[in-house]
């Protein structure tokens, strides 16, 4: 009878370990704003249709660009970046993806190494302080709740995602490229790291019309002699349309590194977009299909708001992931996928 | 005792016989279609007149061609000699210049036999459905090479012959009714043979939910209508358009390629101002309506049915919401007699004559 008694302790303490959900945790991020030189087109050819890249358009300055951008580091000092694993790569110049679960904080350790004032502040949870513009060189550290208000509904999927951004001016997220995904977890549902339990892989895509001609960058872009090397000037008739890069995390004509995923895995797409007057894509698969608010579907709406699908591959290949807006493709937003037996 | 064992044992072995018999899914069939991209000199207001306001058509823009086109379109032929074309019956006659409706059910076969009788090189490209690299019907640097391309680009007078399967994955999702819809269309260009015409509808029916033609049981009717913004411009007929006097009696030389939108054609089924002719249903039928559009700048359209009102997603509407390349499905059961208004509700798309008719009969 004793043994019974202990065996039925040992079960309910069980019971209770694997039922109670994890602890609420304190997630910290040591996240900069940097300026770099992001090239859309590093491979310098078209990597889709195999040919060399189109010839530049008239006015426009050519395919690397200052940008201000978020990358992580490993810690307060700012010295080194966080490496970002090669499987990785293909989320160029969008944001370190941060994971929370219903009832985490997130202390975001923000450097703003640009010559900008930006800030950064997310969907979804509430900050503290309340994000206001970091001076250049400045650092700021924020807290952000992430209470059940931000998680899914009970209609979503385990996860959702958020975009966090530079809020104190629109033109540094759509055409500076300050953002980054928030993905929240059910509690519950999450794995110590913060991901869904119940998907072996997320895949996190940016679909933005960079509107090179709005970046707060502009002038020092077109005063870079590199950047600018046909001497290009802002008051070109066509400079606004020549310097608009519909793309995909930040990759033109498929020189994303192509993410590979694993026939019979459970997928998560995260799709982000901006919020300019040329965004307003669908994203498209050749090759598969996936699962999206309920319905099939292989190519879904994506208009100034995030979108989560989910897809179980079973056709392993190279695929397209393009926007099926024609005058998109025809300037490049198109990537591809690698789904491997 | 032993006796009702026995007997419960029977009544279980016959019940579940009974049950399987009924339950079990209808065979896997292939289903083959023989399809053509035939040249056709497409008119988008035949009757040469706005049906909707009974007045004449809008006078041509300034660098409009006029209101016919050459195009190539999907049209289904009754076996491989495309000698024959099989005929579409008149109530089908408002499905205008999209392909062959294609049917199948989760489990299914479908075979595309496909002859490019047109001038460019064109392809067939199922979404959805399951393909290998030799059926995809789209060139790009996909990793393989040799028979694998071989569907990619179908030359003038060539034939090529796709086949797809249609797995779970094809088919309706756990949130969708008991069949899904999907385009399928020339990829060989992408955006210059979209804006050509090459355009159809594959309907996927889940398991065990379909008539033997591959259509829903659960549904009387099935409509289709695709929204599209055609930018002849961007058509790969833009040069032949242009030099040729029956299309271009006035000889405008347009800039082409997104340049003007005065030969972007507003279109349903590719007929505008009403000129599409009007599909019929009867009170109290279950009417399922797939809804498509294409891919061009301004594809974002707003479906509005006057009269009656329909369920997307479970929910109550009379609108739909369309982006670029959608594929969406909404069910019906009109309880209203009449000629109806179908049309987007963008206010320059329905100026620009993206407005047809439906009829609801007692």
């Amino acid at each position: 009878m004793k043994k019974l008694i202990a065996l039925a302790v040992v079960f309910v303490a069980g019971m209770l370990f694997f039922v109670a959900p994890a602890a609420a945790r304190d997630r910290v991020h040591y996240i900069a704003a940097d300026d770099v030189l992001w090239n859309y087109a590093p491979q310098n050819r078209n990597i889709i249709s195999g040919k060399p890249l189109r010839a530049l358009r008239s006015a426009q300055l050519g395919w690397v660009y200052h940008k201000a951008i978020y990358r992580e580091y490993t810690d307060g000092s700012f010295t080194q970046l966080l490496p970002v694993p090669i499987s990785d790569r293909y989320l160029g110049l969008t944001g370190p993806t941060i994971h929370a679960e219903v009832g985490d904080t997130i202390v975001i350790v923000f450097r703003n190494n640009t010559n900008l004032s930006v800030d950064i502040a997310p969907g979804g949870a509430v900050s503290t302080p309340k994000p206001t513009a970091v001076k250049p060189g400045a650092t700021r550290t924020y807290r952000w709740s992430v209470t059940a208000a931000d998680g899914p509904t009970a209609m979503d999927t385990s996860s959702i995602v958020w975009a966090y951004i530079s809020d104190v001016q629109q033109a540094t997220v759509d055409s500076a490229a300050l953002i980054g995904p928030l993905i929240v977890t059910r509690r519950g549902d999450a794995r110590a790291d913060g991901s869904p339990v119940d998907v072996d892989q997320e895949i996190v895509t940016l679909f933005s019309s960079q509107l090179e001609d709005q970046s707060p960058l502009v002038t020092q872009n077109l005063q870079d002699r590199v950047v600018n090397a046909r001497g290009i000037s802002s008051h070109a008739k066509t400079f606004t349309g020549d310097n608009a890069f519909p793309s995909i995390n930040g990759y033109v004509y498929g020189n994303m590194p192509m993410p590979a995923i694993h026939a019979r895995a459970r997928v998560r797409w995260y799709l982000l977009t901006t919020m300019n007057g040329f965004d307003g894509h669908t994203p498209t698969w050749s090759g598969e299909t996936v699962v999206f608010q309920g319905n099939r579907a292989d190519a879904v709406p994506l208009v100034f708001h995030q979108d989560v699908v989910d897809m179980i591959p079973d056709n392993p290949g190279v695929w397209l992931l393009m926007c099926s807006k024609d005058d998109h493709a025809s300037l490049g937003m198109e990537a591809r996928y690698q789904v491997l037996p | 005792m032993l006796r009702l064992t026995w007997a419960a044992a029977f009544a279980a072995i016959v019940g579940s016989t009974v049950f399987l018999t009924c339950a079990s899914p209808s065979q896997a069939r292939t289903r083959t279609y023989y399809i053509a991209a035939d040249e056709v000199v497409w008119n988008y207001a035949p009757s040469g007149e706005d049906l909707i306001a009974q007045k004449p058509l809008p006078p041509l823009a300034p660098m409009q061609l006029g209101w016919s086109f050459h195009k190539a379109i999907y049209r289904e032929y009754v076996d491989g000699t495309f000698r024959t074309l099989k005929p579409r019956s008149p109530e089908d006659a408002y499905l205008g210049l999209l392909g062959p409706v294609i049917h199948a059910e989760v489990g299914d076969t479908v075979v595309v036999v496909f002859r490019n009788n047109a001038r460019f090189p064109l392809t067939v490209h199922a979404h959805g459905l399951f393909y290998t690299k030799s059926s995809e019907g789209a060139p790009y640097q996909d990793g393989v090479s040799g028979w694998n391309k071989n569907g990619d680009s179908v030359p003038q007078g060539q034939t090529f012959t796709y086949t797809w399967q249609v797995p779970e994955r094809a088919g309706p999702a756990a949130g969708d009714g008991s069949s899904v819809v999907w385009m399928y269309h020339s990829h060989q260009d992408e955006v210059g043979d979209v804006n050509t015409g090459p355009i159809g509808p594959i309907v996927v029916t889940a398991k065990g939910m379909a008539k033997p033609d591959g259509s829903p049981k659960d549904v009387d009717r099935e409509i289709f209508a695709m929204f599209a913004q055609f930018d002849e411009s961007s058509s790969r007929y833009f040069q032949a358009n242009i030099s040729d006097p029956h299309i271009n009696p006035r000889h405008v030389k347009p800039p082409g390629n997104f340049a003007t939108s005065d030969d972007d054609m507003w279109t349903i089924n590719g007929y505008s101002f009403g000129n599409m002719p009007v599909p019929s249903m009867r009170i109290g039928e279950r009417v399922r309506w797939y809804l498509l559009s294409t891919m061009s700048d301004f594809d974002f359209h707003a479906p509005h049915w006057h009269g009656n009102t329909v369920v997307v997603n479970g929910m109550r509407t009379d609108m739909a919401q369309l982006g670029p390349m959608a594929m969406t499905v909404a069910d019906m059961t009109p309880d209203n007699a009449g000629t109806w208004l179908f049309h987007c509700h963008v206010n320059i798309h329905l100026a620009g004559g993206m407005v047809a008719r439906y009829r609801v009969q007692p």
